[in-house]
């Protein structure tokens, strides 16, 4: 078999695998649902400046001669204080949540499993006992009291609240593949591989890694709401993304102040919030459906 | 005149739990020849998978050594040489775990071939073809994975798997207990026909003794770590000695009148199985035993040499020449 | 020697089940009787469908994605399938009792031992309507049908959980569960597989002992044959979805007639040392596309032109022994 023949073979393969994943997914149609929803989110989040009426309102702006005023044809979510259009300031705000999200799950999530199957691997022994010990002591500090103190120690801003996040997330991580790796260690074919002599990065990485999978990535779309509701929650107490930016958290907490006259300031911001968690969860549990494994 | 493929001598692997210490191989001692079939019989708790285990490599013998081809091989497999590590090969008993779910066939098979560099990348495909052949199974497998396939073809790949390396030597742990019989019968007839075409020895662990009576040249039976009775085959079946070996055979499950002749009379079990961490004093069978004696319970007895290669642990015979040296 | 009513009688049972690659046309007209007090054993391999048709008659089969396509299942004279859940609750008040395969998964593993089997025992008393039992009345009767299984240290037992148990152990509580029950019809799916053979032979002979002096009828499911020989009067051969032959135990051994029969019982090693046979040549149909015909065909060496096209009805061949095969027309 030539080599163009065996790659249009594995092609359609992977297209076979693929469209089966696909209908295991799609036996939810919450999750569908969810798919389409989030897929909205980021394609408007994408688009901002060509698709928002009012794109400089992002930044710097300022007209209070439109201050405070409610939801209307020109101001479909009202005006803040400052003249400025909500339904602009979402969409824009959207943007920094799934910034925020991706980069903490690509900046936690590798030496979370990398140190979870270390340790998992090498349960009894001292690198074990180490690597997840030092887990504890992240776990056991509150989530949000960490992000906190870290924020506040360094200046806020939307980085140093990545940082911080990040540092707060990677061990659920290294929990979840250790607890995996352990279960997976006396399996007979990671003895196998053992009994064969092959490497230990073949075993950790290419016998045990792709059976995590389905719980990372699971566990990843679930974290995608959590870190952003994180996100929200630390800017909402002004550790986040700084003004005139527009933080969704932030937001909301600016429009908590003027409840229940000026509502639409909060409820909106906070409306964006919660769509953009269900989606994520609604897809995860699709997720989790695809990625199971079914016997003959 | 047939090398001496494994022998294993006064080999003993304990574990420690925190209910207590786990004799679960208690002393044992065999050989077995190169190219013959050694059949090991036990009931769960006999520890005839941690012989295989130990054997192989799982786990590092407490006490005895090991054998292999006149050299000490008695160490876990991360002190063993990488030679060894292709020439003794296993195949399991569940062919459900022992292939990994997310690794396609052809992943699969390939893995010894590259960590041994059985042949080089341009000829693996062709080598991987060759295995497939060699267990029946069409070349379009190599892209399937294990939950695609059937449990009788998982345990002929995993068979192929075990062929990979060209070993001398594999050890077969219950490979077709999860199977039905008619699959049965063609991974045993493709077993015997690899072990006469590729000169293999096998070491043989079923608690199924109609299939033993087919495959094997020699038989031991093991019980709560220890060998209690080890026969040539048909001396085994036709003429057994200790009351365990009786009892399980009495129990067979038999399809026709001609077997059921065969089958010594019904010894019904009674009693309780001790646990494996207090085993009593003196012959671990007594609490079953139909035919215990007094010195049954204080003493443990040694193996004796009844026949030409027929021994039996068991105080009935205990007159007869002891087999210190034998084995 | 049968009764008019037979106790169970499945007629014509045909499941489809629904997947990604297209429909799975699994059981194919299912035919089986099993009257009050009889012992039926099903034996057939993997992927026959035995256990579907298990779950049809306890009407635990995932609808969907599986479909009753066709037929009837009589209990005591009355269609079960037609009826509603709660109507066939009340209809079998005493139940059907079940052993699975998989005791892990019929044990709940944060109740003990003793917490299930006294809530099964107490289930059966208020069906049969008897008056309640004290607490130790019903703890002593978990004991002693625990102790009949064969269970070293059964008040242990009681106290312990499911995961603490050995799968052996396991699988005799699942026993003793269903011993405790005064179904009179009792399931059991490859219950003595995993055991040992000594303790297989002790349990099987215990369950025709008490089987006996309660006149409950058992549909034995298995692919042992030389468990059914020993056990069942009468025996059910399943391939593919369908029943090829029905007669005593005795018949089935001495005279199988069907070629697949034959074919399986070829396979079974022999004590006789015989050596062992090449297996049955084939694989079992793929149920998305399966055979015109009689199911068997592409394996069988006597195929004719006729099972090829047309499915084959029941021939009698002797006393209470029906074959599936044009062989015998």
């Amino acid at each position: 078999m030539s080599k163009t023949e065996l790659l249009v073979a594995a092609l359609s393969r992977r297209r076979v695998n693929l469209s089966k994943g696909w209908y295991k997914f799609s036996r939810n149609p919450l999750s569908i649902f969810g798919l389409i929803t989030l897929f909205l989110v980021i394609l408007v989040a994408v688009l901002a400046p060509y698709i928002t009426p009012y794109p400089e309102h992002a930044g710097a702006f300022t007209n209070l001669r439109e201050s405070s005023q409610p939801p209307s044809l020109t101001h479909l979510f009202g005006t803040d204080t400052l003249g400025r259009d909500i339904f602009t300031r979402v969409i824009f705000g959207y943007r920094f949540s799934l910034l925020l999200a991706v980069v903490v799950l690509s900046l936690s999530i590798p030496p979370g499993v990398i140190l979870g199957l270390i340790a998992g691997y090498y349960q009894g022994r001292w690198i074990e006992i180490a690597i997840m010990r030092i887990t504890d002591i992240f776990l056991a500090v509150p989530p949000l009291v960490l992000a906190l103190a870290i924020t506040a120690m360094l200046s806020p801003n939307l980085f140093n609240q990545m940082m911080a996040i990040s540092l707060m997330w990677w061990p659920w991580y290294c929990r979840l593949i250790y607890t995996v790796t352990a279960s997976l260690r006396h399996e007979y074919f990671v003895y196998e591989g053992e009994l064969i002599g092959a490497s230990k990065t073949h075993i950790l990485f290419k016998e045990i890694l792709p059976n995590c999978i389905a719980p990372i990535l699971t566990k990843m779309t679930l974290d995608m709401g959590f870190v952003i509701m994180v996100g929200a929650s630390l800017s909402f107490i002004g550790l986040g993304v700084q003004p005139p930016k527009p933080g969704l958290g932030t937001m909301v907490a600016d429009g908590a102040k003027r409840l229940p006259d000026e509502w639409w300031s909060a409820v909106f911001p906070a409306i964006a919030i919660v769509i953009v968690i269900l989606a994520f969860n609604l897809i995860g549990d699709g997720l989790r459906d695809m990625f199971s494994v079914e016997e003959h | 005149m047939p090398e001496e493929m494994l022998a294993v001598k006064n080999l003993k692997k304990y574990f420690v739990t925190r209910q207590g210490k786990v004799r679960a191989v208690d002393n044992v001692n065999f050989t077995i020849k190169e190219g013959e079939t050694f059949g090991l019989v036990g009931e769960s708790g006999s520890g005839k998978t941690t012989i295989a285990h130990t054997i192989v490599g799982i786990h590092q013998p407490t006490e005895g050594e090991i054998f292999f081809k006149g050299q000490s091989i008695s160490k876990a497999f991360s002190g063993r040489p990488k030679i060894l590590k292709k020439d003794i090969r296993i195949v399991y008993q569940d062919p459900g775990s022992s292939l990994n779910p997310r690794r396609s066939i052809k992943q699969i098979l390939e893995l010894p071939l590259r960590v041994h560099h059985i042949c080089n990348s341009k000829n693996r495909m062709g080598k991987i073809k060759e295995l497939l052949r060699f267990v029946e199974l069409p070349p379009e497998y190599m892209h399937k994975y294990p939950q695609a396939i059937s449990g009788g073809e998982k345990q002929m790949i995993a068979i192929a798997r075990a062929l990979a390396s060209n070993p001398s030597f594999i050890v077969l742990d219950e490979p077709t207990s999860a199977l039905d019989v008619s699959v049965q019968a063609k991974i045993i007839t493709l077993l015997m026909r690899l072990q006469q075409n590729l000169k293999l020895t096998y070491l043989f662990i079923t608690h199924d003794l109609s299939l033993m009576r087919n495959m094997a040249n020699q038989v031991a039976i093991m019980y709560f770590g220890k060998i209690s009775e080890v026969a040539p085959t048909v001396e085994f079946f036709r003429n057994p000695f200790h009351p365990y070996t009786k009892m399980l055979l009495s129990s067979i499950p038999v399809v026709s009148e001609e077997e059921e002749a065969l089958k010594p009379k019904t010894v019904i079990s009674r009693g309780e199985i001790p646990s494996s961490i207090n085993v009593p004093p003196g012959c671990s069978f007594h609490l079953r035993c139909p035919e215990k004696m007094d010195i049954c319970s204080k003493v443990d007895p040694l193996m004796t040499r009844l026949e030409e290669n027929h021994f039996v642990r068991c105080h009935l015979y205990q007159e007869a020449e002891p087999a210190a040296s034998k084995i | 020697m049968s009764k008019m009513t037979p106790l169970l009688e499945i007629k014509n049972l045909h499941v489809h089940f629904k997947t990604y690659e297209g429909e799975l046309k699994v059981l194919n007209g299912v035919d089986m009787t099993i009257g009050e007090g009889e012992k039926l054993g099903l034996v057939g391999e993997t992927g026959c469908g035995k256990t579907t048709t298990m779950k049809s008659v306890l009407r635990i089969l995932p609808i969907p994605p599986a479909k009753i396509s066709a037929g009837e299942i009589f209990y005591q004279g009355r269609d079960i399938l037609k009826m509603k859940s709660n109507e066939v609750r009340s209809f079998i008040k005493e139940g059907i009792t079940a052993i699975f395969q998989d005791p892990m998964a019929a044990l709940n593993p944060v109740f003990t031992i003793g917490y299930q089997l006294q809530d099964i025992i107490k289930q059966s008393l208020k069906a049969q309507g008897q008056k309640r039992l004290s607490k130790e009345e019903v703890r002593s009767r978990a004991v002693a049908v625990l102790r009949e299984t064969d269970m070293p240290d059964p008040e242990r037992i009681l106290r312990s959980y499911s995961i603490q148990l050995s799968g052996g152990m396991r699988q005799r509580v699942c026993i003793s569960e269903a011993l405790s029950t005064v179904a009179k019809l009792l399931i059991a799916d490859e219950p003595t597989t995993n055991l040992d053979v000594t303790i297989q032979d002790q349990i099987l002979r215990r369950l025709d002992k008490l089987v006996l002096t309660r006149k409950t009828s058992i549909l034995f499911i298995t692919h042992s044959l030389g468990v059914i020989k020993n056990l069942m009067e009468r025996v059910c051969i399943m391939y593919a979805g369908n029943i090829v032959e029905a007669a005593t135990t005795e018949d089935v051994f001495a005279d199988p007639s069907h070629p697949y029969t034959r074919a399986l019982l070829s396979t079974v090693p022999k004590l006789t040392g015989q050596g062992v046979s090449e297996g049955i040549q084939g694989r079992i149909p793929d149920y998305l596309n399966p055979p015109e015909g009689c199911r068997f065909h592409p394996r069988c060496n006597k195929a004719m032109p006729i099972c090829k096209k047309e499915s084959p009805p029941f021939f009698n061949v002797g006393n209470s022994h029906k074959v599936a095969c044009f062989l015998y027309s």
